[in-house]
């Protein structure tokens, strides 16, 4: 059975008072009745209701459930679960699981089993006359989202027109609504992908040092996006899918159904959350052990609301992902896993950041509109000069980290003056690193305390 | 200029100023014929292709230096339930048990795993107590990572010209440390620089001779009883009062014999011990420490009777038995009676503490007479007894319900005693104590008891740490926290133990 660590736990808690809160619970006096099975843990534990809360975990996973009434996920009591297990496996014994954790087991089994019958079920043919209907409805609604998208995309060029006209110089000192409004225009467009890059235009502008060279890149992306939306019928396949994608059309599951999934045992190597206007985004990047293909896995969800929890950096899940259409595809839904998750040992890494570099540009060949990539290097010393860190491959080429960067010395630490192998996210100009391989060793750098 | 700069400077002008600048030749034929744009999307074009162009052809810098690795670990690396421990002391969680687990991994030659190091080296930055663990328990590459760090140079190697230019605090450690092994060489140190500092410099270095006192020291705590600041002058009354063949006792014991008188009756009860009060202190007495408000401003002694607790800390406390051929116990009896016995008490109480007297100790714990804390040394009478005596008398106490007292004096004296002992005491004690302090608990913990509880849990011997985490009133305010900390103690140095 695999028990999670004490970091890894931490990772799936969906905010900092639930980390607090499940710290708590993660004393034997707090619960009424504990066990575990080779799939399951579980536990009663007194709250302050009269019925103490069942609280479960299916490990394999993971997913929890609990009878509390807290609407965040994983509650607190599911998280002290585990914090239990990860500090003292033996506190938590080995047993039968109760009628009420089996009939749960049971009911997720079912679940995935009718799911999966759905799933065949709207893929099985209809009649004629309604195929010809849906599509005929598909369309219509396909054609008028793009008409909306049209208008608004015009008023961007000549917005876009007169920012290049005015200056960078005189954009910068506009205040945060002037970009904000654009955006507000973008989403009303239906521009969701647009509106979301011009929100980050201010921090461009303050970015310091080179954020003119910055600020003009990204409004060369832009004017990119629009001149590949006006001929987006002359374009490759792949490439439409990207700008579509850039500009914040979504796939739909049917269409994702559709695409051939990719099996191989997937590498969970880093994740990031980020907060974006009252949203959380998750990314969670994977690597193909055979393929050596990279993946990443977006989850998002409302403040208090929970995010994906069953991929847990620093194992290798059998699975099948199917890669969302675009030049470069790179966004992934797992669709079928096969088996138990391990612990990750190896990397199927680059050997040098010049293979990591070709990779990117092939990647943004294919989507010039990525905003970062994955790298995902073997042999890596990290050095500290000026008060900056940096990175050094197995061939004596150094890029930079990120400023974000704050485990600086942990790294250094972690590497001991010899080589490990990182895995980052690239941005074009600074590297971000998430996760270290060090004497088959997995360390997520997000978890650390600092 | 590159291509990329002239964009970048067209663009921070704004695109009307002229013409967009030349494309290199290798970029220029991929954006084709673009005559249809207008000029600004056109500029704005060229830039989004350079700037890919520069994103997808970047190249890293080149650096060759050598790095010099860290040594290989010469102790095993913890296992994966221990470092979860780590890191949730790390995360401030039961961060008091820190120390003992880190001395334990020490112990088990084990070492940290490396990414944690920075967190515990920062802590060790802000306590000092944690340092040499952290570097021991760190490894080889605590040390390699160290010399990387100026915040985190306080390994040992800066210590010899810390005499010179380090801080008050790193002057008095290695005054401590000189001390213990050439005491004379220390003392020359502080003399040599006596004129040059501060107040309160002086009076922390003369409280330091206090580590390998010997009557080698006295010639400089008398020259510095004329000292300018009192504090100074108190620091060294108090060294001078554990020397009993200084002039300054002699001093003392001078001017209190003529205070008493011993008379003894038939039976015990008449037998009694008359003092009367110092006079008015002249200029010798005055530098000897009999000054007005020696105790600062204080309504509970007049100025006399605080005189004569000064006179008695000072005097050795076998004069009395000697003087008088009795046994404390009676002497304290005789003394019961004197409308100045509580002075007594207190004066004899801290000449005990001072002079590390055993038998008055239980004898003034025995009496009845109570001293007056407030002007004594926070150090309980019982941490002087040898250990089995101590152990049996905190039985006693707490038998007799001291603990149930929450709040009260003895019972606050009672606790730190059993934090002292915790981990020297017999089973039988401890389990005691568990007993007294689960029921004083009963009504939910007091919010002034917890910290000294948690101490004391802190430093229960390890084998005793499952049973003191039973039979506790969990739903009781407070209390599950105070177990957490004995299961989380014991989790951790069970794990530990793991082979």
């Amino acid at each position: 059975m695999p028990i999670l660590t004490t970091e890894q736990v931490l990772a799936l808690a969906p905010d900092a008072a639930s980390i607090k809160a499940g710290q708590g619970l993660a004393n034997p006096g707090k619960w009424v009745s504990l066990g575990r099975d080779a799939r399951s843990a579980w536990g009663e534990c007194q709250g302050s209701g009269k019925l103490p809360y069942r609280t479960q975990a299916d490990l394999s996973g993971p997913a929890f459930h609990c009878s509390c009434p807290s609407r965040k996920f994983p509650c607190k009591h599911g998280l002290g679960l585990l914090l239990l297990l990860a500090a003292n496996p033996g506190r938590v014994g080995e047993t039968a699981a109760p009628a009420w954790v089996a009939e749960w087991l049971a009911k997720r089994d079912a679940s995935a089993e009718k799911k999966a019958a759905k799933g065949e079920a709207e893929n099985a043919p209809v009649d004629p006359e309604t195929a010809a209907k849906r599509e005929a409805d598909r369309e219509k609604r396909a054609a008028k989202r793009e008409d909306r998208v049209r208008t608004g995309l015009a008023d961007l060029q000549t917005w876009l027109g007169d920012l290049a006209r005015q200056g960078l110089a005189h954009a910068k000192q506009q205040p945060a609504q002037f970009f904000d409004t654009m955006a507000a225009r973008m989403i009303d467009a239906q521009a969701p992908g647009i509106a979301r890059r011009l929100r980050e235009w201010p921090s461009v502008f303050a970015s310091g040092d080179g954020w003119a060279d910055r600020a003009l890149a990204e409004a060369g992306a832009l004017q990119f996006l629009l001149h590949g939306f006006e001929r987006l019928e002359t374009l490759p396949e792949g490439l439409r899918a990207s700008v579509r994608n850039a500009i914040g059309w979504t796939v739909t599951e049917q269409e994702l159904a559709a695409v051939p999934g990719i099996r191989d045992r997937w590498q969970v190597v880093g994740q990031v959350m980020e907060e974006e206007e009252k949203l959380r985004a998750q990314r969670t990047w994977l690597i193909g052990q055979e393929t050596h293909r990279p993946a990443l896995s977006l989850s998002f969800a409302a403040m208090g609301q929970p995010l994906d929890v069953s991929l847990i950096v620093g194992t290798v899940i059998d699975a099948t992902l199917a890669f969302y259409p675009s030049g470069s595809p790179l966004r992934a839904m797992v669709r079928d896993r096969h088996g138990e998750a391990q612990p990750l040992r190896q990397a199927s890494a680059h050997a040098s950041f010049g293979e990591a570099l070709a990779e990117n540009a092939e990647l943004l060949a294919g989507d010039p509109w990525l905003e970062r990539t994955p790298w995902w290097v073997s042999d890596c010393l990290p050095l500290r000069r000026d008060d900056a860190w940096s990175l050094r491959d197995a061939e004596g080429a150094v890029v930079p980290l990120a400023r974000s960067f704050a485990q600086g010395w942990s790294l250094l630490a972690l590497s001991g003056g010899r080589p490990l192998t990182v895995f980052g996210e690239w941005n074009g100009q600074t590297l971000h690193p998430l996760a270290v391989l060090a004497d088959q060793r997995f360390i997520s750098l997000g978890g650390l305390v600092s | 200029m590159s291509a990329w700069q002239d964009h970048v400077t067209a663009a921070l002008l704004g695109a009307s100023k002229g013409a967009p600048p030349p494309l290199p030749a290798t970029v220029e034929p991929v954006l084709g014929e673009a005559a249809a744009i207008a000029e600004e999307a056109r500029f704005l074009t060229q830039a989004g292709a350079l700037a890919l162009w520069h994103r997808a052809g970047w190249q890293p810098a080149r650096h060759e230096a050598e790095i010099l690795a860290a040594d290989p670990e010469t102790t095993a690396p913890l296992d994966k339930i221990s470092a979860g421990h780590l890191h949730t002391m790390l995360s401030g969680r039961w961060a008091a048990v820190l120390s003992e687990w880190l001395g334990e991994v020490v112990r088990r030659q084990r070492h940290v795993p490396p990414e944690t190091l920075p967190a515990l080296l920062d802590r060790a930055q802000r306590e000092r107590s944690l340092r040499d663990l952290v570097l021991a328990a760190g490894g080889r590459r605590a040390h390699w990572l160290i010399a990387q760090n100026a915040d985190w140079s306080f390994a040992p190697a800066e210590v010899p010209d810390a005499w010179e230019t380090g801080s008050r605090e790193q002057r008095v450690a290695l005054l401590r440390a000189l001390r213990t092994t050439v005491p004379a060489e220390a003392r020359a140190k502080i003399e040599a620089v006596w004129k040059t500092e501060p107040a309160d410099t002086r009076t922390a270095f003369t409280a330091e001779l206090a580590t390998g006192l010997s009557p080698e020291d006295i010639p400089f705590l008398e020259a510095a009883l004329d000292d300018r600041s009192k504090e100074t002058r108190r620091a060294a009354i108090d060294l001078l009062a554990r020397l009993p063949s200084s002039p300054f006792v002699a001093r003392m014991i001078a001017r209190a014999t003529p205070l008493f008188t011993f008379k003894k009756g038939g039976l015990l009860s008449r037998t009694s011990l008359d003092v009367t009060l110092p006079g008015d202190p002249d200029a010798a007495a005055t530098r000897d420490g009999l000054e007005s408000k020696a105790f600062g401003a204080q309504k509970i002694l007049g100025e006399k009777a605080v005189h004569l607790v000064l006179i008695l800390s000072a005097v050795p406390l076998r004069h009395w038995t000697d003087t008088f051929q009795q046994s404390p116990a009676i002497l304290l009896k005789a003394s019961a009676k004197s409308e100045f016995a509580r002075a007594l008490t207190t004066g004899w109480t801290w000449a005990a503490l001072r002079q590390r007297d055993a038998a008055w100790a239980a004898a003034l714990l025995d009496s009845e007479i109570e001293a007056h804390r407030e002007f004594l040394p926070a150090e309980p009478l019982l941490a002087i007894l040898p250990e089995a005596e101590r152990a049996s008398r905190l039985a006693a106490q707490i038998r007799v319900g001291a603990m149930k007292k929450a709040g009260s004096a003895e019972w606050l004296h009672s606790l730190a005693e059993l934090t002292v002992l915790a981990d020297r005491a017999p089973a039988s004690l401890i389990r005691e104590a568990l007993t007294a302090l689960r029921t004083s608990v009963a009504n939910g913990l007091p919010h002034y008891f917890r910290v000294p509880a948690e101490g004391w849990l802190l430093r229960l011997p390890p084998a005793m740490l499952a049973e003191a985490a039973s039979g506790w009133p969990l739903d009781q305010e407070g209390i599950a926290a105070l177990v957490e900390v004995i299961t989380f103690r014991q989790d951790a140095l069970s794990a530990l133990n793991q082979p």
